[in-house]
C-alpha cells in the first residue's frame, strides 16, 4: 500500500477507534444525582423496585431509554409541584399497577440507568 | 300472636287482611309498619326462631356461570332471616342510581332518589341507626378524628355508612323485634310455613290463595286481600316462576322478565394504598374496631358520567391482613351456612395473627382496597327453576351469574381514578392488582371475585311490564294485589349494600298498600 493511501486510511481507521471513545465521553453525562431519586416514593420503596420499575418505564417508553434524554426532561425541575401538576393535568402512567406521575417514573427510569440489576 | 304450623291440621285455612309471605328485613319491617291498625296481618315464615337444617335445604340449588356461594348458605330461611348474618352496613343509594344512564343497559328507576327518601329517615329508625344523615360534614361533629384524605370531592369523596346494632353478631332483626312481633294483637305469625305456590283467580287478575307446607306433610292455605312476597330476591322469583299452573310461564312472567337482571355487588380485592406517611385518623378503622360507623372513597356523579361507569366505592383494609386473608368465595363455600361462617372468621382470625409479626415499616402505612361496586344489568343473569324437586315438592331455583364488560372496565377505571387522586393529594401512592393492569381485558376475572351475598333485580320495578315484574309501587304488572317487597324489585343495584334501601322501599310499598286497603 502506498504511503498516502495508508495514512489516509490509517487516520480513517483512527477515526474509527477513536469515535467510540468519542462516544463514551458523550455517555458520561453530568447532572446533579438528586435528578434521579424520586424522593416520595423511595418512602415506600427500596432500591430494587425503584429499578425495576425504571427499567420498565425505559421498555414502555423506548424515547426516553436513554440517561441524556431524560436528565434534559428532568433538568430544573421543581419536583414537588410538578409532580402535583402532573395528577392534576393526567400525565400519569400505569408501571406494573402503579398510578405514577409522569415525572417520578422519569426519575425511576433515570435511576435505574445507572443503577442496573 | 306466633302459630308453629307443624302444630296445625292438614289443609287448615288462615285469613287475613294482608299476607306478608317472608319474615326477614323486608317482611319484619312491613310487619311492624302495620302493628296498631285495624288490619289482621298474617305473617309466613319458612323456618323457626333457630336454625333448622331441613327447612334451610330448601335453599340448596345449582350454580353456574360465574363462581358463586351455595344458595343454600347465601341466605338464611329462619324469623329474622338473612340479618342473622348481615354485617348491619347501611348507607343510601346516591341520586345517580336512580337515574336512566346512556352507557348502562337497561338501567333507570321508576322513582327517584327523592321519592324515597321520606322512607329512607323511616328505614333508619327501624333499623335501629342513628340520626338519617349520612354526610361526613355531620358525623365529624358526632365523632372525633373522623379525619378524610385530602381529597378533591369533586371527583373521589367519602361516603360514610352506618353499621346497624341489629346486625348478625347481635342475632339480627329477630333480636330487636320477635316480641314486639309476638305481642302485637292484629299480627299473627305462622313459622314453619314455607308457600310453594300461589293461587290466582280464573283469569290470572287477582290472588286468591297461597299454599304453605312445612316437613310434617301438611298444608296450610292462607286467604287475604293483598298478599306481599318478601323471601329475597331468589326466592321470591322461584315462587313466581313456580306458580305455573295458570300462568305457564310463570305469576307476572309474561314476558319473560321475572328472575332475569339477577344482580349482585362485586367486592373485590383491587388495590393497594401505600402512604408516605402516617395518616392520622379514625375515618378508615378495621371495620370491628368501630362498629359504629365505616366510610369508603366513593366517585362523583360528574367523573362516572364523564368516564361512562358504573358506581362503586372503595373500602380500606391493612395490607399486612389483606395479603393473608384469602377471598370470601375460597372461604365460603360450605352448604351449612354455620360451618361457612365459622370458616370465614376462623379464616379472618388466622390472617390476624399472621399479620401481626409483619406490620411494622412500610407496610404497617399500607392498605388493601376492597372495591364494591354494581353489576350492570344484564338479562343472561338469572335465577330460573329446574326439575329438581325440593323436599315438598317445589322447584329448586338455579343461578347463572353472569357479568358485563363494563362490570370489569369499571371496576379497573374506579382504582385509576382514586389512584390519582391518591397521588395528586401527595399522602402515598395505589397500585392496582394483576387483573385489572390490561386495560385491553375486560372479560377475564380472578379467582377471587366476590359477591356480596347482595341479590338484586330478579323482580326489578319498571313502569313497563315488558322490562319489570313490579310497577314503581312495587306492585306485580296484571295482577291487582300480589306486591314484591325487597332488593329484587331494583332496577340497578347501586353502589352501598342494599338493606337500607330495601327497608325503605318496603315501607314505601306499605304505605301503598295501606292506602289501596283503606
Amino acid at each position: 500500500m502506498k504511503r498516502r493511501k495508508f495514512l489516509f486510511y490509517g487516520t480513517i481507521g483512527m477515526a474509527a477507534l477513536s469515535i467510540p471513545m468519542s462516544c463514551q465521553n458523550f455517555k458520561d453525562v453530568v447532572y446533579d444525582p438528586n435528578l434521579a431519586q424520586a424522593e416520595s416514593l423511595s418512602m415506600i420503596w427500596d432500591t430494587e423496585t425503584i429499578i425495576e420499575i425504571g427499567t420498565h418505564y425505559r421498555k414502555l417508553v423506548p424515547d426516553e431509554n436513554r440517561e441524556r434524554t431524560l436528565v434534559k426532561l428532568l433538568e430544573e425541575t421543581d419536583f414537588g409541584e410538578r409532580i402535583k401538576e402532573d395528577f392534576e393535568n393526567g400525565q400519569t402512567i400505569m408501571i406494573d399497577g402503579w398510578i405514577l406521575s409522569i415525572t417520578e417514573a422519569r426519575q425511576c427510569a433515570l435511576f435505574s440507568t445507572v443503577n442496573h440489576q | 300472636m306466633h302459630t308453629d304450623s307443624r302444630t296445625l291440621s292438614d289443609n287448615s285455612i288462615i285469613e287475613g287482611d294482608i299476607c306478608i309471605i317472608g319474615a326477614g328485613a323486608a317482611g319484619i319491617c312491613i310487619a311492624l309498619d302495620w302493628i296498631n291498625t285495624p288490619f289482621k296481618v298474617i305473617l309466613l315464615e319458612s323456618g323457626g326462631f333457630e336454625y333448622d337444617d331441613e327447612v334451610q335445604d330448601l335453599y340448596k340449588g345449582k350454580t353456574t356461570g360465574q363462581k358463586y356461594f351455595p344458595l343454600k348458605s347465601s341466605r338464611l330461611s329462619l324469623f329474622g332471616g338473612t340479618t342473622g348474618h348481615w354485617a348491619g352496613m347501611c348507607s343510601p343509594f346516591d341520586p345517580i342510581d336512580f337515574i336512566e344512564r346512556d352507557w348502562v343497559p337497561n338501567s333507570g328507576w321508576p322513582i327517584s332518589r327523592k321519592d324515597l327518601d321520606p322512607f329512607y329517615a323511616r328505614a333508619n329508625d327501624k333499623l335501629k341507626l342513628g340520626p338519617y344523615n349520612y354526610t361526613l360534614d355531620f358525623w365529624q361533629k358526632e365523632v372525633p378524628n373522623l379525619n378524610p384524605f385530602p381529597l378533591d370531592e369533586s371527583i373521589v369523596w367519602h361516603k360514610m355508612w352506618q353499621i346497624s346494632p341489629a346486625w348478625g353478631f347481635n342475632g339480627g332483626l329477630s333480636t330487636f323485634y320477635k316480641e314486639d312481633i309476638l305481642k302485637a294483637k292484629n299480627i299473627s305469625l305462622y313459622t314453619y310455613s314455607t308457600v310453594v305456590d300461589i293461587k290466582a283467580n280464573e283469569n290470572v287478575t287477582n290472588i286468591e290463595h297461597v299454599l304453605a307446607k312445612n316437613h310434617t306433610g301438611k298444608s296450610i292455605n292462607i286467604k287475604a286481600k293483598h298478599f306481599i312476597l318478601a323471601t329475597g330476591a331468589i326466592q321470591n322469583a322461584r315462587l313466581l316462576l313456580a306458580s305455573n299452573k295458570q300462568a305457564p310461564k310463570g305469576l307476572g312472567n309474561d314476558n319473560d322478565v321475572v328472575g332475569r337482571y339477577f344482580m349482585e355487588h362485586l367486592e373485590i380485592q383491587t388495590s393497594e394504598l401505600w402512604l408516605f406517611k402516617p395518616f392520622l385518623t379514625d375515618l378508615f378503622n378495621p371495620f370491628f374496631e368501630n362498629p359504629k360507623l365505616w366510610c369508603e372513597l366513593a366517585i362523583s356523579e360528574k367523573v362516572q358520567i364523564e368516564n361512562r361507569i358504573l358506581n362503586g366505592t372503595a373500602g380500606l383494609s391493612p395490607l399486612s391482613t389483606a395479603r393473608h386473608t384469602k377471598p370470601r368465595i375460597e372461604t365460603w363455600q360450605n352448604e351449612d351456612p354455620r360451618k361457612s361462617v365459622d370458616n370465614l372468621l376462623r379464616h379472618w382470625d388466622e390472617a390476624a395473627t399472621l399479620a401481626e409479626s409483619e406490620n411494622h415499616g412500610a407496610i404497617s402505612r399500607a392498605f388493601e382496597f376492597q372495591t364494591r361496586i354494581e353489576q350492570a344489568p344484564n338479562p343472561d343473569s338469572r335465577v330460573t327453576i329446574g326439575p329438581e324437586l325440593d323436599e315438598l315438592g317445589m322447584p329448586r331455583a338455579n343461578l347463572h351469574w353472569a357479568l358485563t364488560e363494563l362490570d370489569k372496565r369499571s371496576i379497573r377505571e374506579v382504582n385509576q381514578i382514586i389512584g390519582k387522586q391518591i397521588g395528586r393529594s401527595g399522602i402515598g401512592r395505589v397500585k392496582l392488582k394483576e387483573f385489572l393492569q390490561d386495560e385491553k381485558d375486560n372479560i377475564s376475572w380472578p379467582e377471587g371475585t366476590n359477591g356480596g351475598w347482595h341479590h338484586m333485580g330478579t323482580t326489578r320495578m319498571s313502569n313497563d311490564p315488558n322490562k319489570g315484574v313490579v310497577d314503581a309501587n312495587c306492585q306485580v304488572h296484571g295482577l291487582n294485589n300480589l306486591y314484591v317487597a325487597g332488593s329484587g324489585c331494583y332496577p340497578t343495584a347501586g353502589a352501598p349494600n342494599p338493606t337500607l334501601t330495601l327497608v325503605a322501599l318496603s315501607l314505601r310499598l306499605s304505605d301503598f298498600v295501606k292506602n289501596r286497603i283503606s
